[in-house]
């Protein structure tokens, strides 16, 4: 049961050898996070965010310029990972060549010098925590696995050894589609059954929201925001979140307000209601609306003409995503469709639901804040 | 076949090209297998018919007194060589053995070091200290290092004083020994390029995986890296025994007893002793005791060169064919670069 | 749930270098500690002393007396040393212009083979034969009386009887002969050639190139960086080649192949240690030279 904690972590890139450059980059900018014992967190953001960098710190594989890490409020910011008790699995699974499965999970206790038996009994612990056929492929070298085959052997080396923090960078981003699903759900299997604080790093936004309890989306070295998927959804902290976040994504149209009117795309003139109409300012701004925030008007006249280029139907139920284009602006609306083949749609938007954002830069002026169902 | 076009193969000209093209390329093997053929079928040939012309392929009466006399110069000739020659067959194995011993460990750890545990501002430095040698012309040092095989670390003939004493600083005197000829080699820039080229292509990932799992950075390289490394580690063996054993402006420079002299030096004393000018005549070598002109007259004359000749060829020649399979996939796997 | 009955742990401030542990830094010094001090005092350190050396009388025993530039004046006037560059220029360029560019083209003309026999040959090619070995083996094939060279020139060709390796004019040539006839594939150049797609050469076939237009426009230009790296070691090395000179000549006949070298190692012989090292310095800073010169003219294919 292991809290982690960072506070101002500051991390610098060197050049490589080679390279033009001379100075060194800021990878981590002041970084402050807190993860509660038992949760699992995601590190979302664009590559080169430094997410990856982030978990090497957390790790004990780097250390830090400046800053702090602890662990259940003991500093270990210097302290090397096998101290830290941490495991971790790697995007490209970094299983130890030319040895066997079996090989590559007792590598710990040869080098930490356990007993034989208690090499063999957590060997054996784990093998039935994978699943059947596992112990065939522990057996197997590793040179001769496929890439889900391999990344199961890295899960399972880094539970073989009873971790206090499970660390995963991008686990299965090298695994092809299908197996990324079902990886992912074998993991959050896992994940569940442990109990173990989990940090899971991922460029892909969808994965950081089946994973995590909490999310933390970074950008540049710093963490834009952190919390659950209905605070970056519902509250995000800038437009950058917000974009990252939802999918498809969030739909931006300019717009203006003047009085209490709101004009959307220099057509639609809505009323604002009396709390929109004192928060906001004058002048122009921006619209975001999520696909659910919009509905279908029936005459044309009374919304905002959406030029469809795309219909992505929901099989699930009588609805579809529709993709396309409002005064050449970028937007995708779910809609209740019967009819498909519809070149353009009247759109209405819910503004109840509206998120707005400044006319220029990332700053967000108001957001709806999670809706109360019932 | 990129270069040749895929279709038309039957036009004449084309197959006259193809023809001439591997021509050319078994031509080069040939010639380059020419020398083995020639140098082993002089080497049992007789005396009389190895200096005749024109040459013949293959001796009408073998016969393996060359062999026999080559090894037995020192008791005959005691002027040309002082030393039996397996004296000085064994001095090159044990200068070859001594310089892998020492540079492969040194070089590669440094490599290692430098590919994987040295980060930071420090790393670039280091890796041109490292390497800058190789663009410089090394004759420079030749003096310098034979005078600092006198009186390590010391260019001089005395040591000088500790400053405030009359005390000589301790020296070191490694002249005339094995270790003036492995010392010096210790380190060798080139493998040092090799090898780091290659732990370079090694991912980060496995190594801190290891890190992870715990245990010190020299036990992550020696149970994890090592194994992984045999191509390279082979590759190095392979130039370093190939470039230790042909040794010879060095060992001219520092060696002077002959008990210690490796095989190059022996060649070079005999060939001196046949080939002055460039010509071998049976009654004009150059400086002939009445020994040398004895040990011509018993058979030993080109024929007796060609035996040594094998015998300096032989090791490097059995330690390809040994480690083949591994040189041939390191070359791959790293492209050399 | 957390416990957290542990108070605050300080530890101190961090180090410079914050990527590792200090223990675990020093500890990775170690790796490198002995091939620093290898390559100190015997690579860079003799290097510099060399200069120092040269304004000296560089003895083995007695006294160190300062010459100043001393001995560089007694090696301007000697007549050997202009003598000994000229050889060296004069090799070095022959080397380099009648054998370097063989196993270029030898590596391309071999990427044509189907790979098994490729395979084969490149074992063939490849298996060692030691320069040492392979003097012996020529100085054989020279030889005045007997030769095979002599057999064909007098008996084949009908030519004069041939000096070969005695000839003060010929016998640089004849000593690079040897590298022209037993020609193989560069390594470095099948590496290279090995990462050039096909679809290239298929793609310029279509355009109607022809097999050398082809070597011109893909393979080279891929090549060259390795090309003109190796250039510029075999330059450096060619220059400063002893061995096989020393082995086939010792030099002769009077001096025709006497490089800087191997006139050095007759100083060093003598007893003429200043002079050597003077010697030494001369011929490093004329490759020093011709080095710059080079990479002025070849800016854009180095990565060092």
């Amino acid at each position: 049961m292991t809290s982690v904690r960072l506070e101002n972590v500051v991390k610098y890139y060197y050049p490589a050898l080679g390279s033009a450059e001379t100075k060194p980059t800021l990878g981590l900018n002041h970084v402050t996070l807190e993860i509660q014992d038992g949760e699992t967190v995601s590190i979302v953001g664009p590559s080169g965010c430094g997410k990856s960098t982030l978990l090497k710190v957390i790790a004990g594989l780097e250390f830090p310029e400046e800053g702090r890490v602890f662990f259940n409020n003991m500093e270990v910011t210097y302290v090397s990972p096998q101290e830290r008790g941490v495991g971790m699995v790697f995007q490209d699974y970094a299983l130890y060549p030319g040895k066997q499965g079996s090989q590559n999970m007792s590598y710990f206790f040869e080098v930490h010098r356990r007993t034989e038996e208690e090499k063999q009994q957590r060997l054996r612990e784990t093998a039935e925590l994978m699943g059947i056929g596992f112990e065939v492929l522990m057996e197997r070298e590793v040179d001769t696995l496929s890439g889900g085959e391999k990344q199961r052997v890295g899960i399972a080396r880094c539970i073989v050894r009873d971790p206090t923090v499970f660390l995963m960078d991008e686990p299965i981003s090298n695994l092809d589609a299908k197996l990324r699903e079902r990886t992912r759900t074998e993991i959050k299997r896992l994940l569940k059954k442990f109990q173990i604080t989990t940090i899971y790093v991922t460029h892909d936004q969808q994965e950081a929201i089946f994973m995590g309890d909490r999310i933390a989306v970074m950008r540049a070295g710093r963490i834009e925001q952190f919390g659950t998927f209905d605070d970056l959804y519902y509250s995000p902290a800038n437009l950058f979140v917000a974009s990252l976040i939802g999918t498809p994504p969030i739909s931006i149209l300019p717009a203006e307000v003047s009085g209490n009117t709101l004009q959307i795309a220099g057509t639609l003139s809505l009323t604002l209601p009396p709390t929109l109409a004192e928060k906001l300012p004058q002048g122009r701004l921006r619209l975001g609306l999520r696909p659910e925030a919009w509905s279908v008007q029936p005459e044309a006249g009374q919304g905002l003409t959406l030029r469809v280029t795309r219909i992505e139907r929901l099989f699930t139920e009588r609805a579809a995503f529709v993709y396309g284009q409002i005064a050449a602006n970028t937007i995708s609306a779910l809609i209740p469709l019967d009819f498909p083949e519809v070149k353009q749609v009247s759109l209405q938007p819910d503004l109840e639901r509206a998120y707005f954002f400044a006319a220029e830069g990332e700053t967000v002026l108001h957001t709806p804040g999670i809706p109360e169902l019932f | 076949m990129s270069l040749f076009p895929a279709v038309g193969r039957k036009d004449f000209r084309l197959r006259v090209s193809w023809f001439a093209l591997q021509a050319f390329l078994w031509f080069g093997v040939f010639m380059h297998l020419v020398p083995f053929y020639i140098m082993m079928v002089t080497s049992i040939t007789p005396a009389n018919e190895a200096m005749s012309m024109p040459p013949k392929l293959w001796p009408s009466h073998p016969t393996l007194a060359a062999w026999n006399l080559v090894f037995r110069i020192s008791d005959v000739a005691k002027s040309v060589l002082s030393q039996p020659l397996s004296r000085y067959f064994l001095n090159s194995l044990i200068m070859t053995f001594g310089t892998m011993f020492l540079s492969i460990p040194v070089t590669s750890l440094a490599a290692y070091a430098s590919s994987k545990l040295i980060k930071g501002r420090v790393a670039k430095p280091l890796f041109i200290f490292f390497v800058g040698t190789l663009m410089l012309p090394g004759i420079v040092s030749l003096i310098p290092s034979f005078l600092l095989t006198r009186n390590f670390p010391f260019p001089l003939p005395v040591a000088p004083n500790i400053p405030g004493t009359d005390i000589p600083f301790p020296t070191l005197r490694i002249w005339n020994t094995y270790w003036a000829v492995i010392l010096p080699a210790g380190f060798s820039a080139g493998n040092f390029l090799l090898f780091k080229g290659y732990f370079d292509s090694i991912p980060d990932s496995i190594i801190n995986a290891a890190r992870v799992d715990g245990g010190s950075e020299f036990n992550i390289f020696r149970r994890i890296i090592l194994p992984m490394s045999i191509p390279v580690y082979a590759v190095v063996a392979y130039f370093e025994f190939g470039g230790a054993w042909e040794s010879y402006l060095w060992p001219l420079v520092v060696i002077q007893d002959s008990k210690i002299a490796p095989l190059t030096l022996a060649i070079r004393r005999i060939s001196d002793a046949f080939v002055a000018t460039g010509t071998t005549n049976p009654q004009s070598a150059l400086g002939a005791s009445a020994q040398m002109a004895d040990l011509i007259a018993q058979g030993l004359s080109w024929n007796g060169l060609m035996v040594l000749g094998l015998l300096q060829a032989l090791p490097v020649f059995i330690f390809f064919i040994i480690a083949r399979e591994y040189l041939l996939k390191g070359v791959k796997i790293q492209g050399l670069k | 749930m957390t416990v957290s009955t542990d108070s605050m742990v300080q530890t101190s401030p961090a180090p410079p270098l914050a990527d590792v542990s200090p223990r675990r830094r020093w500890t990775n010094w170690l790796f490198v500690l002995p091939a620093i001090l290898f390559q100190f005092f015997w690579g860079w350190y003799p290097m510099v002393v060399a200069i120092f050396l040269s304004l000296t009388n560089a003895p083995i025993r007695g006294q160190v007396t300062f010459r100043g530039f001393e001995n560089y004046l007694r090696l301007s006037a000697d007549p050997l040393v202009p003598m000994a560059f000229r050889v060296t220029l004069l090799y070095g360029f022959l080397s380099i212009a009648l054998t370097f560019f063989i196993p270029i083209l030898v590596a391309i003309l071999l990427m044509e083979m189907p790979p098994k026999t490729m395979r084969i040959m490149m074992i063939l090619w490849y298996l060692p034969l030691s320069g040492i070995a392979s003097t012996l083996f020529w100085q054989y094939l020279y030889n005045e009386q007997f030769g095979i060279f002599q057999w064909i020139a007098t008996a084949v060709l009908g030519l004069p009887r041939q000096a070969f390796l005695s000839s003060e004019r010929w016998v640089l040539f004849w000593l690079i002969v040897p590298g022209i006839l037993m020609y193989g594939p560069g390594l470095y150049y099948i590496a290279g050639l090995q990462s050039i797609p096909k679809s290239y050469y298929e793609a310029a076939e279509i355009e109607g190139a022809g097999f050398w237009r082809k070597i011109w426009t893909i393979s080279l230009p891929r090549l060259r960086p390795i090309i003109s790296m190796t250039l510029l070691f075999s330059i450096i090395g060619t220059l400063q080649e002893f061995t096989w000179i020393d082995l086939m000549t010792r030099g002769g006949p009077n001096g025709a192949s006497r490089t800087v070298v191997m006139y050095m190692f007759t100083l060093l012989d003598n007893g003429r240690y200043g002079d050597a090292t003077a010697l030494a310095v001369m011929l490093f800073a004329l490759i020093m030279f011709l080095v710059l010169i080079y990479r002025a003219t070849f800016k854009s294919d180095l990565d060092v």
